[in-house]
């Protein structure tokens, strides 16, 4: 198990497709441009949580470089240097359909360890970018000890969206009896529904947590993400790469630091 | 089929295949049993294993089902370990909870059901262990997993000694063994073994020693464990065959302990008594051909390069892979003896048994019965084989193989080898 560096390591859930990719990937931008040294590993089989830190491009998974070079897999296969320095990996997984995801995940934190990737890296903060709801044993690996300490949970005001960060704060709940991450809090991803603040904000009551961020519903993510980059790497004057910088000192200040 | 290579082929596993298992190697902890979490049929290997050892009173077996799958079955296995203990005529100090590799697909958290478990039954040391073969060609199989789960025991505190601990073999190096003189030569004491521990207090000496020797690969990552630990140092003696590995070998120890050579002990006797074994040995076996086998060797390669050294005619190296710590002597094959087959015991086309050397002299049980071998070498895992007395039992085994055909099915029998 990875433990005894000093770093803070956070996970960010949400229900798919909600914005955990876009939020992480700024977060991770914003913090790496701060001079930070980050690390984003993707946790969901699509594989797509670094893409806007790497110029738009999908980078090989552990697990597809696992299966095509087995026990001579390097380091260099896995880790990928994209913005401002961030060392981003894909955990990956199977093909649809088939196989186990979240023994994906699993295997792919095994094989960082394996690799010395955290020593090696020496991150101040590692981001793990989860998909949606803590399904199984595989999809609550980065909540469990020695990973992440903290755990924000993406959400709009639609109700589907809060039924999952539900589910995930009393997985995190159950976890934390043991001593593993905590909720850090919800961090809201405007999707402009009806009386959205007061419903995240009940929700993340219901949970026993807070809103630590509300960020915006804004064309700037889009315009972004057209050109394969972060906010904060396409438009850093822009209102919005503030917002993302804001949320930043927010992640950090309940992180501790 | 004389590959030269290792291919990723659909396996063949004969009769004669295997080792000693992780519920057999785990058994060696003093005090300790058993408790396996899997569906039924995961259980069939191990529990012939242990009933032939007649241990079978240290098993038990926790069989899940589908829905336990679905759900997880971490709260199951405490009242299981409840009942086990209730059926136990002894407590014991320690309990191996086993999950298959059904679990990594689950993904239990471990570290939390130890803690359970330790809460719930104090004074049991209790430690989850993988019985998982999808784990083999990762950097921890299941044969080197439960030697870091067994040596994890080890708990320290007590005041450092002499000792020498032997890691990695799963028996005890031979008592006849020049290794033993040769260490107390150094100022060092006697060379500990978990095999002889029968109190898990006394196994504790382990956790005293200063020096861990590691003689097979297996037991590296647990040397390496308990050298962050308990601050034991290693060193790695790996067995081999041929003279000049065996004195480099004694060489370091005797830097280890920082002792000129020429002060150390003299093994020239020693040396000279493997030599002249093993020219006994190569007049009485002739030009029979030998079959090396890793049912025989941690280092077949190295074994075979030995015995062609020796000047024996050295056939074909029979092994299902080649480890790392062999590599350096496959390619001396390679390149010094490349009529030498080299047989990939479990490529799929070995079920049609088109290679059989009928007139050869196999060292290991799974090269007789491949190979349908007139003679088999007792020799089994190198048990009980370190450095020139090492050679000298190799070289006595092939002799007496000479006396009597191989009996195989005996030879199954009696390594304990369940297919």
């Amino acid at each position: 198990m990875w433990k005894g560096v000093c770093v803070k390591k956070i996970a960010i859930y949400g229900k798919g497709g909600i914005g955990k990719s876009t939020t992480t990937s700024n977060l991770s931008a914003a913090l790496a441009a701060r001079g930070l040294r980050v690390m984003q590993i993707g946790c969901d089989p699509k594989a797509d949580s670094t893409k806007n830190l790497m110029g738009g491009r999908k980078i090989p998974t552990v697990l597809d470089q696992l299966r095509e070079r087995g026990s001579g897999l390097r380091l260099e296969d896995i880790a990928f240097t994209g913005f401002a320095g961030t060392v981003c990996v894909e955990a990956g997984g199977p093909t649809p359909g088939i196989g186990c995801a979240g023994r994906g995940i699993i295997t792919a934190f095994e094989k960082l360890e394996e690799l010395g990737a955290y020593e090696r890296y020496q991150p101040d903060i590692v981001f793990y970018d989860v998909l949606g709801d803590v399904v199984c044993g595989g999809f609550a690996m980065p909540i469990r000890g020695g990973y992440a300490q903290q755990v924000f949970i993406v959400t709009s005001g639609e109700m589907m969206s809060l039924y999952a960060a539900a589910n995930i704060a009393h997985a995190v709940e159950s976890f934390g009896k043991r001593g593993y991450a905590r909720l850090g809090g919800l961090i809201q991803n405007c999707r402009n529904v009806e009386d959205e603040d007061a419903l995240v904000a009940r929700a993340a009551a219901e949970c026993g947590s807070r809103v630590v961020s509300v960020i915006p519903r804004d064309r700037a993510v889009q315009q972004a993400e057209n050109q394969g980059m972060t906010v904060v790497e396409a438009l850093p004057d822009s209102s919005m790469a503030g917002v993302y910088g804001r949320l930043a000192d927010r992640v950090l200040e309940v992180a501790g630091g | 089929m004389n590959c030269g290579c290792f291919a990723d082929t659909l396996h063949y596993a004969s009769p004669a295949n295997g080792g000693r298992g992780v519920v057999r190697t785990g058994m060696m902890v003093p005090e300790s049993v058993q408790l396996f979490v899997c569906p039924f049929a995961c259980g069939r290997h191990g529990a012939i294993s242990i009933m032939k050892q007649e241990m079978k009173r240290r098993l038990a077996y926790l069989y899940v089902d589908q829905s336990d799958i679905i759900s997880g079955y971490d709260d199951l296995i405490p009242p299981a370990v409840e009942e086990f203990l209730q059926a136990l005529p002894a407590r014991p100090r320690v309990v191996l909870v086993f999950v298959s590799c059904l679990d990594d697909l689950i993904g239990t958290d471990n570290d939390a059901l130890e803690d359970t478990l330790h809460a719930r039954f104090p004074g049991i040391r209790f430690r989850v262990c993988h019985m998982n073969p999808i784990s083999l060609g990762s950097a921890t199989p299941p044969g080197v997993s439960i030697q870091n789960k067994m040596y994890s025991l080890l708990e320290g505190g007590r005041a450092p000694d002499r000792g020498v601990n032997c890691l990695g073999n799963l028996a005890q190096v031979d008592p006849r063994g020049e290794i033993h003189a040769f260490l107390a030569g150094l100022g060092l004491g006697e060379l500990r073994h978990i095999s002889r521990y029968t109190s898990f207090e006394d196994y504790q000496q382990m956790g005293s020693s200063c020096l861990n020797l590691v003689i097979a690969p297996q037991g590296k990552q647990a040397a390496g464990q308990l050298e962050r630990r308990l601050g034991i140092p290693m060193l790695t003696l790996p067995v081999s065959y041929r003279l000049e590995e065996i004195e480099a070998g004694y060489r370091s120890l005797a830097r280890w302990a920082d002792t000129a050579w020429e002060l150390a002990p003299d093994l020239t006797p020693w040396r000279d008594r493997a030599l002249a074994a093993a020219e006994r040995a190569r007049a009485r076996v002739g030009e029979i051909p030998l079959v090396v086998d890793a049912s025989a060797f941690q280092r077949p390669f190295g074994a075979a390069r030995a015995l062609l050294e020796y000047g024996f005619s050295v056939a074909r190296v029979q092994a299902g892979e080649c480890i790392p710590w062999d590599e350096e002597h496959l390619a001396w094959l390679r390149e010094h003896a490349p009529q030498v087959e080299i047989l990939q015991s479990n490529h799929h086309r070995v079920v049609r048994f088109e290679g059989q050397l009928p007139h050869s002299l196999a060292v290991g049980v799974d090269g007789a019965y491949l190979a349908g071998s007139r003679y088999a070498a007792d020799v089994f895992n190198d048990e009980g084989l370190l450095g020139y007395h090492g050679v000298i039992t190799l070289m006595e085994r092939l002799e007496q193989a000479l006396d009597a055909p191989a009996d195989v099915r005996k030879m199954i029998h009696e390594y304990g080898l369940v297919v």
